[in-house]
């Protein structure tokens, strides 16, 4: 039994009123409110809701649907001019892209011939991101992906074929079987932390590895990614509140495409845009057009920089739709068929094609067609190679559990850290304890 | 009414909505969708957005928000996409859910269920038995079904339950076993055991997809005159100590079969219990059978050999016969 | 019979040694106190000579091997006993044999027994299991007569389930088993009796031991191997107890349907004792004393078909005419073969009676887990020299008991077992207890 009280008018809601206090009436003062921008730079700005809605059907039954809002009839925008990539380059990120969707249409086409493993993840509508921001890295730089970032992985320097063995399980794929997708890593020479499922799991752990190299020394950018979705984990908050205080290098590319496997944006966060969750850290957030390759790349340009000065990590939202269901297995049926249409005509690579050919004239229809020659050839023999690859053997699912037997010798990788010279000598501390 | 296990469940939760209006659902993904593998498909439909909740993609909160809930009277069903996110919400799980009701005598009568388990390929992140993880905390229940008979009458009962149970779905048995479930309410009881098979030889203690494992086994075997007895927990937290203790009594001799990793496995456990409670009445070594020490691998041949398997039953259940 | 060698326990703590070498081998000639073995320990190494003179007959236990302390590792036949090396050593057991490094990772592997059939080995305790053990105690079964089938000869609740059918095991009250040694008793209860390593080439009958037999040989030789036996006699002026049981006789008998015996003025007199005394009423449990709370006092009854001791439970609380009552009712029990199994387990201490055919005083072995026990010789008539209260010495006859206690040494010194004998004659020569 509670304490009785004495009975209190319920307020129009149906709380009682707190403790005798009348609701405030007082106006906030307008100059105590601070106010920032976010940097857009995008050329246009859609604008949707995704809202559910009940339908009948004939028997009278309900159903709950999806339905977006907003125009959909927008013209597309042209790509923005770089501020730092030449044509040449220009060019690599487009080559790139194809790579990293031609690579993506062969993984379909096995696993539609059975050769697959478990199911395939697209990054379709989603290759400028992931291309043209691992461009954006120097070689020493580090990087995570996510499981659509294949696109990265080939700007990094891995073979299509690692990612398609990954896939099909492969004993030569760069986890000789044991993992899938683009859960890999190489802390030897490209510098790539291997993902795990759990989403913004990375986060912390790239502001660990920025911290680890100015330890040593160096003030490395370290990139990762985060989805629309992923980004709702507690410790995304944690990884990018650390690095923001710590000043890590942490570059962070929130690829907010919409979706969620079947969970649209609406029912992830509230805010307008997340790259303004940048001013709630205390760190610079930008919002980029995702498909379009030399926005992505600026953004990542300037973001780099800002690491390798020591500044500190940079937010930066690519706004995009994944363009395929969650993975191979999922049809998408969810989405609103407007959505889609939206969107194709937003297709990266047919943008920058159009760019490239048609307005900006680095490109010959003829070259573009011997680009995309080389770009089916090259994915062709990979397909070879990793289709070739034997399956692992059963007993290779032992060992390795441990690092023992000398598998590893651990050193800094950029020199010996930094120490402090000090002259104070050890002393048994005199201060009180938390427990005793 | 043959039921699939995974339609089993979704009986269950369905039919608790329907009787008792403090249940609800949240999770990722179970809405218009249906959850990641349909256990609430249609939910939406029938009960509303606002008892069939997706979430953001934030575990602790979802556990969080659960428990919160189950404080004001009611009965939260939150889904785990898949078991291996729980690592995600341990915290939520271990250090506030499981100690209220002894620490302030708030009781939490909530359910955490997803698909866990191995068998399909889903390599080490979509693959796991993270049931021990549980069995250490002190105030979960930790339910891992191996029928669709089971299914439906466990998750009815951990939701009546007034206490937090984990519901261990194994993805591999959803589609693929059907079983007779009755149309009528019923529910089977938390911490008891039950004998999938009768036999006077030997004893195979497990749960869940082993089960299958071991009535395929116990086929074979029978052809060596080898009567092998089947206990399936059923619940792994609290265990049936007196069941278990039944079977080594009447067959003298024990097989633990289980799915995930040996080492601080249940097995461990239940051996304890054994050597407690019929010490004197084993006519053999108690026998482990169970996954490999290491992370559960994504290829089809390594995945194989992590796993245990019907040989490997056969082949300990011979040796152990002989001894 | 041939003398025990054991593992000695050099130093308090010390619970197991290593038999680093024999110094002889099975055959050899002996002399006491000639070194006959090696061992190492915890603390000290070192050469231990032989218990007694004779022919090392056996070696139980082999270099490398480490046991107990107290445990036999070897017999000597004694100057003049027929020895004949026995067949071989005890191996230690083989440690288990993978069966294929496969198999390991999956299972346990099921320890295999010993390679060699046990069957033929009499010496080699029979490979059984808990179960098989248990069963062997409740049907009073030796488990070195039953033939193992099982993995390398081990015994198999099979084989002792089928043993015991064939048997046509009766066990009924001559069971002289003691659940509470079941848990108690090491597993040494088990141990092989010594016995002829041939059958003996002397004409006779060979009889087979009946159950009682063999498990009073079990528990008498193990008894010894247990407990260090130390021994003690007093002498007591039973003339006060013989004149007051002539007088009460037959009032004793008529009014409470019992005979009078002597039986319950010594429990009596060992009851107090034993108050005064607990240590006598202790047992050794591991590195603990258990001192009982109560006083169970077990008394041995001779059987024309063995011997039993079945238990007089809290005879602490019990006056006179209870103790005699129970004694007769136990006595009576056990010659009809009623004894229910609790009556015969739980003692504390132990008296038994050589004297009823005329034995001055017997050496008897302490009942196990019992400290103590306490023989009664034969009462006789004998010249004493007495002092009267004056301090004048006369020659008279008097009524003569002797009284010996057989007692642990590992855990009662002389001076206290002494004091706790000196109470109870004291308490026999001053009887001023009623007698009803
Ligand atoms: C912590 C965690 N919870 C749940 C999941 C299951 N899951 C995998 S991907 C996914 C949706 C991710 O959406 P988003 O982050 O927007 O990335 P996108 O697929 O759109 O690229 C979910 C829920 C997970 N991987 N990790
Ligand atoms: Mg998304």
């Amino acid at each position: 039994m509670g304490i009785r009280k004495a009975k209190s008018k319920p307020t129009s809601n149906g709380n009682r009123p707190r403790n005798g206090a009348s609701s405030s009436k007082a106006k906030p003062n307008a100059t105590n409110l601070r106010t920032y921008s976010i940097p857009d730079y995008r050329l246009e700005h859609p604008n949707f809701t995704v809202r559910q809605r009940i339908e009948k059907d004939r028997l009278g039954h309900e159903h709950v649907r999806y339905e977006v809002e907003g125009d959909l009839n927008a013209p597309v925008p042209p790509i923005r001019d770089s501020k730092y990539l030449d044509k040449k380059q220009c060019i690599e990120i487009y080559r790139w892209m194809l790579l990293n969707r031609k690579m993506e249409v062969a993984l379909e086409n096995l696993y539609k011939q059975g050769k697959v493993v478990g199911g395939v993840y697209f990054g379709l509508g989603q290759e400028a991101c992931s291309c043209a921001s691992a461009y954006a890295l120097d070689e020493d730089d580090w990087f995570a992906p996510m499981i659509r970032n294949q696109g990265s992985l080939l700007v990094r320097g891995f073979a299509a074929s690692d990612t398609m063995m990954q896939y099909m399980a492969k004993a030569d794929s760069p986890t000789k079987g044991r993992d899938g997708t683009s859960h890999f890593g190489d802390i030897e020479r490209r510098n790539m932390v291997s993902p795990i499922s759990m989403l913004g799991d990375l986060i912390p752990v790239m502001a660990g590895v920025a911290l680890g190299a100015r330890l040593q020394g160096r003030n490395l950018a370290v990139m990762t990614y985060i989805g629309d979705g992923g980004q709702s984990t507690g410790v995304t908050y944690e990884g990018i509140n650390f690095a923001a205080v710590q000043n890590l290098g942490l570059v962070l590319f929130v690829e907010s495409n919409l979706w969620a496997y079947s969970t649209p944006s609406e029912l992830q966060y509230r805010c307008k845009d997340l790259a303004e969750r940048a001013i709630g850290y205390g760190i610079p957030g930008v919002i980029v057009d995702g498909t379009d390759a030399c926005q992505v790349y600026d953004a990542a340009h300037e973001a780099v920089d800002r690491a390798h000065r020591g500044e500190g990590p940079t937010l930066i939202e690519a706004k995009m739709m994944r363009m395929k269901g969650h993975a191979i297995h999922d049809a998408a049926s969810y989405v609103p068929k407007p959505m889609f249409e939206f969107w194709k005509k937003r297709d990266p690579i047919a943008r920058f094609e159009n760019y490239l050919v048609r307005e900006k004239k680095w490109l010959t229809a003829k070259e573009n067609e011997e680009l995309i020659a080389s770009v089916e050839t090259e994915i062709e023999a990979e397909r070879e190679t990793a289709v070739n690859s034997p399956m692992p053997t059963p007993e290779s699912a032992e060992g390795g559990v441990y690092c023992e037997d000398g598998c590893h010798e651990i050193k800094p990788k950029y020199g010996a850290p930094k120490v402090k010279k000090g002259t104070s000598t050890f002393k048994q501390t005199e201060a009180a304890v938390h427990l005793r | 009414m043959q039921l699939t296990y995974l339609e089993a469940i979704r009986q269950g939760i369905w039919e608790e909505m329907d009787r008792d209006p403090t249940v609800f659902c949240l999770g990722e993904d179970i809405g218009i969708y249906g959850g990641a593998f349909k256990v609430t498909d249609g939910f939406i439909d029938r009960f509303g957005a606002e008892r069939v909740i997706d979430t953001p993609i934030a575990e602790s909160a979802i556990v969080g928000a659960a428990f919160g809930a189950s404080l004001t009277g009611m009965r939260p069903v939150a889904e785990f996409q898949f078991m291996d996110f729980i690592g995600c919400a341990f915290n939520q799980i271990s250090n506030m859910v499981a100690k209220t009701h002894y620490l302030w005598g708030a009781p939490a009568p909530l359910v955490l269920r997803g698909p866990s388990g191995g068998y399909v390929h889903g390599g080490p992140f979509h693959s796991q038995n993270p049931e021990m993880w549980f069995v250490h905390n002190p105030g979960l229940k930790v339910i891992c079904p191996a029928t669709p008979y089971d299914a439906k009458g466990l998750i009815k009962a951990a939701i009546r339950d007034n206490n937090p149970c984990i519901f261990f779905e194994h993805k591999y048995l959803y589609r693929r076993i059907k079983g007779e479930v009755p149309a009528e309410d019923y529910v089977v009881p938390i911490g008891k055991a039950n004998i999938a098979r009768e036999g006077r030889d030997l004893s195979i203690i497990t749960y869940a997809a082993m089960v299958h494992t071991a009535l395929e086994a116990a086929e074979i075997l029978k052809n060596d005159g080898i009567d092998l007895e089947i206990l399936d927990l059923r619940t792994v937290s609290p265990l049936d100590r007196e069941a278990i203790a039944q079977t080594v009594k009447k067959t003298n001799k024990v097989i633990i079969l289980h799915e995930h990793s040996r080492t601080g496995g249940l097995a461990g456990e239940i051996a304890a219990i054994i050597n407690e409670e019929a010490f004197d009445d084993l006519d053999g070594p108690v026998v482990r059978i169970a996954g490999l020490d290491s992370p559960v691998p994504f290829s089809p041949p390594q995945e194989h050999h992590y796993l245990p398997k019907v040989e490997d039953v056969v082949r300990e259940a011979r040796r152990l016969k002989a001894y | 019979m041939p003398t025990d060698i054991i593992m000695p326990q050099m130093g308090e703590s010390i619970v197991e040694g290593t038999i680093t070498k024999w110094l002889k081998k099975p055959g050899d000639k002996v002399q006491r106190d000639e070194p006959l073995f090696e061992i190492s320990t915890d603390k000290v190494d070192a050469e231990i000579p032989a218990p007694a003179s004779g022919i090392l007959q056996e070696i139980k236990v082999t270099e490398g091997t480490t046991v107990g302390v107290n445990t036999v590792v070897g017999t000597i036949a004694v100057d003049g006993e027929a020895a004949k090396p026995a067949a071989a050593p005890a191996k230690p057991a083989p440690a288990p044999v993978p069966a294929s490094p496969k198999e390991e990772k999956k299972a346990a592997p099921v320890p295999p027994p010993a390679a060699v059939p046990a069957a033929h080995e009499e010496d080699e305790e029979a490979r059984s299991s808990p179960l098989v053990r248990k069963i062997a105690r409740e049907h009073g079964v030796s488990l070195s007569q039953v033939p193992g089938t099982g993995l390398g000869g081990r015994i198999t609740k099979q084989d002792i389930m089928s043993f015991i059918e064939n048997q046509g095991s009766h066990v009924g009250t001559d069971a002289f088993v003691r659940p509470a040694e079941r848990s108690e008793a090491p597993p040494a209860a088990a141990a092989p009796l010594p016995r002829p390593a041939t059958p003996a080439p002397y004409p006779g009958d060979l009889v087979p031991l009946t159950n009682m037999r063999r498990i009073i040989a079990q528990r008498m030789i193990e008894s010894r191997r247990t407990s260090a036996h130390v021994h003690c006699m007093y002498e007591v002026d039973f003339t006060r107890i013989v004149n007051l049981r002539a007088k009460h006789k037959g009032g004793f008998e008529q009014r409470h349907g019992a005979r009078l015996t002597f039986m319950p003025f010594f429990v009596r007199a060992a009851v107090i004792a034993l108050q005064q005394w607990p240590i006598i009423n202790a047992t050794l449990e591991g590195d603990n004393i258990h001192y009982h709370r109560q006083i169970n006092m077990g008394i041995a009854v001779a059987l024309d078909w063995g011997l039993i001791v079945p238990v007089l439970k809290n005879a602490g609380d019990l006056n006179f005419l209870g103790l005699q009552r129970g004694i007769t009712d136990l006595g009576e029990r056990a010659r009809t073969k009623k004894l229910k199994p609790e009556d015969v387990e739980g003692s504390t201490f132990t008296v038994t009676n050589p004297g009823q055919f005329g034995a001055v005083f017997g050496l008897p072995i302490i009942n196990q887990p019992n400290s103590a026990i306490m023989g009664v010789g034969g009462i006789t008539k004998q010249p004493m020299v007495i002092t009267d209260k004056d301090g004048t010495d006369s020659i008279a006859i008097r009524s003569v008991v002797h009284l010996t206690l057989g007692y642990d040494h590992r855990l009662i010194d002389g001076a206290v077992a002494d004091q706790f004998m000196a109470l109870v004659k004291k308490n026999l020569e001053t009887w001023t207890e009623e007698v009803g």
